[in-house]
């Protein structure tokens, strides 16, 4: 049965790469990857698309920020809370931009608030650096 | 001490520049948390006040509660001051003294 309505040809397949960094020791910087491209993609097309912008961007930074951690061996959970905390103290700055990125995402994601195209923007483009500070390109 | 306390005595010796609402929430992952809303932000000012109101709270964030730290623009202030609980607690910075010193 096509997906949504879509013809089973316009479904990529899946390539072999990709299932395997779902779980290996990539598997979060490949979701960090992912998800910078998708938050780029998100703020750059026509018309933009702002909230899911915000969203894919915070995951982005939690993502990398994770895998920052395992690399360095670092020893966390994957809640939020502790993996602000511990980053704060694998870099000074970190655990807190990340900290205030979620309630961004929060407004984004449960409507707690508004965010603005250009906020979107300033969000997406300062946490696009970060994650590349911490070795993530864009898929 | 009242993790609410310590939020606006945080504030208060740091001179923040803004009114701050600090209330009871529940946010859909992390639960129970405390909000922490500094208002009347100029628009083009808000994400440097959100770093600084950030800096000023993260020593005192992960007690009983997460706190979570919020920039609100002159319009949302308006909109949110119309909401916001009684039992909120507010900081509100000390007005200049516009007078000489001896």
């Amino acid at each position: 049965v096509p997906l949504g309505g879509l013809p089973d040809t316009a479904l990529p397949p899946l390539a072999h790469q990709t299932l395997v960094s779902l779980t290996g020791p990539r598997a979060w910087s490949e979701r960090a990857a992912q998800n910078l491209r998708a938050a780029m993609l998100c703020i750059a097309r026509t018309p933009p698309l702002p909230l899911p912008a915000v969203s894919r961007i915070y995951y982005a930074t939690f993502q990398a920020t994770v895998a920052a951690l395992r690399e360095r061996g670092f020893d966390c959970s994957e809640h939020h809370g502790d993996v602000w905390r511990a980053a704060e103290r694998c870099q000074w700055g970190l655990g807190r931009s990340l900290w205030r990125l979620y309630t961004w995402r929060r407004r984004a994601d449960y409507a707690t608030g508004s965010i603005g195209l250009e906020r979107a923007r300033e969000l997406v483009a300062e946490h696009a650096t970060t994650c590349r500070s911490l070795g993530i390109t864009e898929a | 001490v009242d993790q609410v306390e310590t939020l606006l005595r945080a504030l208060e010796h740091a001179s923040f520049p803004h009114a701050v609402a600090v209330r009871e929430a529940n946010d859909a992952e992390l639960g129970p948390v405390l909000v922490a809303d500094a208002f009347d932000v100029d628009a083009e000012e808000v994400l440097g006040v959100h770093e600084h109101l950030a800096n000023v709270l993260w020593a005192h964030a992960f007690g009983a509660r997460t706190v979570l730290p919020g920039v609100l623009d002159p319009s949302e202030s308006v909109a949110a001051r119309g909401e916001m609980r009684a039992d909120a607690a507010w900081y509100r910075p000390r007005p200049r003294s516009s007078g000489s010193a001896p």
